[in-house]
């Protein structure tokens, strides 16, 4: 199954802010619902280098939002994302400095 | 003839028969209601134990440098955004009191001499988000306090 996913580049101070939206349900398997299937890891990558990897747990809000910001970052550079959920989709995003 | 007793059995049995998959339904509920996540920080009820996972060590202390930024009150326990810098930090945990599993959010591989990191929250119930950040081989901690209002809490 694909989950739309997003990337937003904003300035944020000397740097950039990159947030990611992925339109994930996030189901955490509580009293709500049965099914469980939630994001674990994503990894945000600048120019293919390794920035920040975070790994989510079930308590993370559905349609989740992670950011987060780039300081040395220069025109043109590539900010890429991808994700993984407990089930096994994936998915990736990019955005160009501008 | 369609007697009455005949009417009450055929009632009975329809009742049966569309509230046992209903049931069964509730079965299924109870079964994976008991999901734990294979990673033992993640599964971990106590913050100790998260830290230990995480980061290898319980013996944290208060650092200013680090900056919470979350709402006062919060309208909605679905959806608490926050918004985190450490200086310096190479590994940052963040952990929600409240909540059964505390550990929200474990960020590895930090390249930045100013780690940001955002996202956003279920909480349980009103309480404390705690932001531990190594740096240097020390652990600091920073808090903050969320009221959660639109909900009521007995019955969440």
């Amino acid at each position: 199954m694909t989950y739309p996913t997003s990337l937003k580049l904003a300035k944020y101070q000397s740097g950039v802010e990159a947030l990611c939206e992925i339109l994930h349900p996030m189901y955490a398997g509580d009293s709500k619902q049965s099914e469980v299937n939630y994001i674990t890891r994503v990894v945000f990558r600048l120019n293919d280098r390794v920035k920040a990897e975070f790994l989510l747990g079930k308590y993370i809000s559905r349609n989740p939002v992670v950011g987060t910001v780039f300081n040395n970052v220069e025109s043109g550079d590539s900010v890429q994302v991808s994700w993984q959920d407990i089930a096994g989709n994936r998915g990736q995003a990019t955005a160009t400095v501008k | 003839m369609y007697s009455k007793r005949r009417f009450l059995k055929h009632l009975g049995c329809w009742f049966t028969f569309s509230l046992f998959p209903a049931c069964l339904h509730r079965f299924a509920y109870a079964a994976d209601s008991n999901h734990v996540d294979p990673r033992p920080e993640f599964a971990a009820d106590q913050i100790a134990t998260v830290l230990e996972s995480a980061l290898g060590s319980t013996d944290t202390a208060d650092d200013a440098t680090i900056r919470i930024e979350v709402p006062l009150v919060s309208g909605s326990k679905e959806v608490v955004p926050f918004r985190i810098t450490a200086p310096g930090a190479e590994k940052i945990v963040v952990v929600a009191h409240p909540n059964s599993h505390p550990l929200l959010m474990l960020v590895d591989n930090i390249d930045e001499p100013v780690a940001v990191v955002t996202g956003r929250a279920r909480l349980d119930h009103s309480g404390d988000i705690t932001c531990y950040a190594l740096k240097n081989g020390q652990i600091g901690r920073a808090t903050r306090r969320i009221e959660l209002s639109g909900h009521w809490e007995s019955f969440s």
